[in-house]
């Protein structure tokens, strides 16, 4: 069942408390943020309006349907779940980066400063999410999985202090499992729940109060859709939100390309050796001619 | 930005380049530059290909695959008249004799004509050589070949011509002859350089300061 | 010769320079990671080493199926002489690619998981495998200088065999990744100027890749020339040139086509930077090499073809880089506010790659049946100096070629 993340704007009061447990359940720095990084999967922008109002902008990972990062990976490291999350797997990544140039929402953020750096982004809590509450720790207290494997998250082995923190701040107060950030959110800005039930909630909530919102679920469309949706009062490109990236799936724009290939490398092989042959054919008959012509004249002298 | 710097670099370093290469014709630093002109050093030098075959009239034939022949001129005759800017060669078809004089060069007004080194039809000439003389002075053994020629009696003109060991023996004794020529048939010593009397001697463009009663004792004495 | 000597003394000079300072970059950028030795940041993840390493260097190392294909499967054989040297260049351009990879990539000493998860959606997957495959097909094809040095007969005699196939092979590798290097950038349509982004990349990439490996090795066969005495005749590089132009004519009619199929030509007169790089990349590529080419003396001297060469060479890199970079700068700009140019350190690494290139390649050419057939010589000095022999080459014979026979 596909999830996703409704965050309606119109709620947020600018807390931080989505960016602090975000920072907290990673194990991240606790700081102040404006821009996301390797250790900021997701910020606030505060924003005055021209009626002089403040509106926050949180940005995180849209998790689209169709990522072009997972698409422009070569090994494969970043994956669509069918959770709804994208994911990243360190062991794969061999750190070229395409990744984020693709991005239309430039979300993947790198560790510029590591010699071993990784690719770092929201990844929807995926694996705090699936962190068994009742998971067996070893003699030195890490956490087993089912096969007896010590279970680690971004490459750090979870300790069974972690994984009660975890599971506490992924646990809401219906007692499911979710993000951290909607699980800390006060004001119910950011809820996490399954996509298609969000997003008729979404709808639900403009025809409501068409005053209040502007009429777009922002995620909906976009690149073909994602898997997280915003609702706003104020236009969206005002709260510098990319509003250019269209409703097209952008993988499809180089598999167009790359599934013609089979049929060009077939049709130019042939090709190519068609003309190998036919030159080399007529290369034949003028040695052959020579040949003859050289022997003719012998004869006659 | 990064185009436009990357582009800018390179081509700085182009210039550079050529300026070091300007740089070094302007002011040669030469051992024992002779006092009058300045010659680029290349041009102090004969080049003898090894495989060629020399007519004493200072033309050559190199076999090439299959049977004809390429001919051109050669290095000493190019030096002496100081470079090529004009070439007349006989039409595709002709049949030439060795010996015959059907090859015309030449430079700065002065004129010379050169005999086939071998007997045959024309097969082919180089057009390229004739719209572009440059071409035969700056290499006469490769891109300034003038002409291919479908031998008539090989063997025969064969033993004729100058190879190897031969050629860079004969061609010495024609650098003799020619200072030689050069000392005796010079009116004005001066003009012909006065480093030859001190035992070494340009030759480049010599030709060109000779008048044409010399040019023409010249084809005699060292072209036929 | 002192002459010569001082200019070949001042490029060692500069090199050795520039090589220093890889050195230095190297250390750096392998002991303290990327961020001590790049510019690069999370705005502008793709800089000069991609930029300029991995795809200009791909496209400038065309050459080498170009001209195999010319001589091998069109059986032009006056070309012949060309497919070595091109050939040279190609492999050793490869490996200078891969070379600049390896200190791009964050984890270079995981860049062999392209071989096992594979992800068959991705361009940059596609480009990796023909990189991989090309580079080792490109040792093949190249295989026979080096066997022929040490007269390895029975496995020259394999090599041959299979010639054409690899060849072949090589063809399609080659138009499978010049085209997706292109490709590479058809995921972001809103990340780049209507300039240069286009439905039409992949084919504007391969075609283009096609002149410049033309361009290349008049411009490689030249500089031997000045440094060895080992070149082509003029004639054949005149060909060489004239079919160059003639691919280049075409690119820019598929150029301007696109251009205007998309309504990008209305940006021509905006005065903005972009434009002014479009014109110095058609200036370079088009325009001056047109005039060159046409100008009598200059378009038949081995120094004007090869300036008419350099010009589209120098033209190519600016395509390249304005496709990978001036592209991009306008979004930089506009969503960040941060504009990328390359560090010290990036410049340096550049650099010494292609100084590296330039050293390799003139030690093959010295040691190395690459150049055709180079007769032996006697060079008489008419200074006071007695007569003296030099041999002007090391191999006897042009032996055996890249063919069956």
């Amino acid at each position: 069942m596909p999830h996703a993340i409704l965050v309606d704007l119109t709620e947020c009061v600018g807390c931080g408390a989505c960016r602090d447990a975000c920072q907290q359940v990673h194990h991240f720095p606790q700081e102040e943020c404006t821009q996301l990084d390797a250790h900021n999967f997701t910020t606030l922008r505060q924003i005055e309006t021209a009626e002089g109002e403040e509106v926050f902008a949180r940005q995180m990972c849209q998790h689209c349907q169709d990522p072009a990062c997972a698409s422009a990976c070569l090994v494969g490291a970043l994956e669509k779940t069918r959770d709804g999350a994208v994911t990243w797997d360190t062991d794969k990544c061999i750190g070229c980066r395409y990744c984020m140039v693709a991005c239309p929402f430039d979300i993947p953020k790198y560790e510029w400063n590591s010699n071993n750096p990784k690719v770092r982004k929201c990844t929807m809590c995926y694996q705090e999410r699936h962190l068994r509450a009742d998971a067996t720790t070893d003699s030195e207290g890490y956490v087993l999985d089912r096969s007896g494997k010590r279970v680690s998250i971004d490459g750090r082995l979870v300790t069974g202090e972690d994984r009660d923190m975890i599971v506490e701040m992924t646990t809401n107060s219906e007692s499911k499992r979710a993000t951290a950030c909607s699980v800390a959110c006060p004001m119910g800005a950011t809820v996490f729940g399954e996509r298609s039930a969000l997003l008729a909630e979404a709808h639900r909530r403009l025809r409501a109060n068409p005053d209040t919102y502007v009429q777009k679920v922002y995620g909906q469309k976009e690149v073909g859709g994602t898997s997280v949706f915003y609702l706003s009062s104020m236009p969206f490109e005002k709260l510098g939100f990319s509003t250019k990236v269209g409703t097209e799936g952008l993988p499809d724009r180089t598999w167009r390309v790359l599934e013609k290939l089979p049929d060009v490398v077939l049709t130019a092989g042939v090709a190519l050796s068609a003309v190998y042959w036919i030159t080399n054919r007529r290369e034949d008959v003028r040695k052959y001619e020579e040949e003859l012509k050289k022997q003719r004249s012998q004869q006659k002298s | 930005m990064v185009a436009l710097f990357v582009i800018l670099f390179v081509v700085t370093l182009l210039g550079v380049d050529l300026l070091i290469q300007a740089r070094s014709k302007q002011y040669p630093i030469m051992a024992a530059a002779p006092a009058g002109k300045a010659l680029a050093p290349e041009r102090e030098t004969l080049r003898i290909p090894k495989s060629v075959f020399f007519h004493p009239g200072h033309t050559w034939a190199r076999l090439q695959d299959g049977d004809s022949l390429e001919v051109g001129i050669d290095d000493f005759v190019q030096k002496a008249l100081g470079g090529i800017d004009r070439v007349l060669l006989p039409n595709v078809g002709d049949f030439v004799r060795q010996g015959d004089a059907v090859i015309t060069v030449g430079h700065a007004g002065k004129q010379l004509s050169l005999v086939a080194p071998a007997s045959g039809y024309v097969r082919a000439v180089n057009r390229d050589a004739v719209e572009n003389p440059g071409m035969v002075s700056e290499n006469p053994y490769r891109d300034g070949w003038l002409m291919m020629i479908e031998p008539a009696e090989l063997a025969r003109n064969l033993s004729m011509l100058h190879v190897a060991e031969n050629a860079v023996t004969w061609i010495k004794d024609e650098v003799k002859r020619f200072r030689e020529f050069l000392s005796a048939s010079a009116a004005e010593p001066a003009l012909v350089g006065e480093a030859m009397f001190d035992g070494g001697a340009p030759m480049a463009g010599v030709l060109e300061q000779l008048d044409d009663q010399h040019v023409h004792d010249f084809e005699q004495q060292f072209l036929r | 010769m002192k002459l010569s000597l001082s200019r070949i003394t001042f490029w060692k000079a500069t090199a050795a320079v520039f090589l220093l300072g890889g050195l230095v970059t190297t250390i750096i950028r392998f002991g303290w990671g990327l961020g001590a030795s790049t510019n690069l940041s999370d705005m502008t993840p793709w800089g000069l080493w991609i930029g300029f390493d991995v795809v200009t260097g791909v496209g400038l190392a065309a050459g080498g199926f170009t001209l195999a294909g010319i001589v091998h499967i069109f059986h032009i054989k006056r070309f012949h002489p060309i497919v070595r040297p091109a050939i040279l260049t190609a492999f050793l351009g490869y490996c200078l690619v891969i070379v600049g990879l390896l200190f791009d990539l964050g984890r270079p000493w995981a860049i062999w998981h392209a071989l096992i998860y594979q992800n068959p959606h991705s361009v940059l997957f596609e480009v990796a495998m023909c990189v991989m495959t090309y580079t080792a097909v490109l040792a093949l094809e190249f295989s026979p200088v080096v066997l022929e040095r040490f007269r390895l007969q029975k496995i020259l005699k394999v090599v041959k065999a299979i010639t054409v196939p690899l060849i072949i092979l090589g063809i399609l590798l080659s138009m499978l990744h010049q085209s997706s290097l292109g490709s590479l950038y058809l995921i972001v349509p809103q990340k780049m100027h209507p300039y240069w982004y286009s439905p039409m990349l992949p084919v504007l990439f391969f075609v283009s890749a096609i002149s410049v490996g033309l361009g290349m090795t008049i411009v490689e066969s030249y500089l031997s020339a000045r440094a060895f005495q080992k070149t082509l005749e003029t004639p054949l590089l005149r060909d060489l040139a004239r079919i160059m132009i003639g691919v280049l004519l075409v690119y820019f009619m598929m150029r301007g086509i696109d251009l205007f199929r998309r309504d990008a030509l209305g940006y021509l007169l905006d005065g903005s930077f972009e434009t002014f790089m479009l014109y110095l990349e058609v200036a370079f590529m088009l325009v001056i090499p047109l005039l060159l080419f046409n100008i009598r003396d200059w378009g038949r001297s081995r120094q004007g073809l090869f300036f008419t060469a350099f010009s589209v060479v120098l033209g190519f890199i600016t395509n390249r880089l304005n496709v990978t970079m001036t592209s991009l700068e306008g979004y930089y700009r506009d969503n960040f506010g941060v504009s990328y140019f390359p560090g010290i350190g990036e410049l340096a690494i550049t650099i010494s790659i292609v100084t590296v290139g330039f050293v390799i390649f003139a030690l093959a050419v010295k040691y190395l049946p690459i150049f055709p057939h180079h007769e032996e010589e006697t060079v008489l000095r008419l200074d006071s100096a007695p007569a003296r022999a030099t041999s002007a080459s090391m191999h006897p014979s042009p032996a055996s070629e890249l063919r069956r026979h």
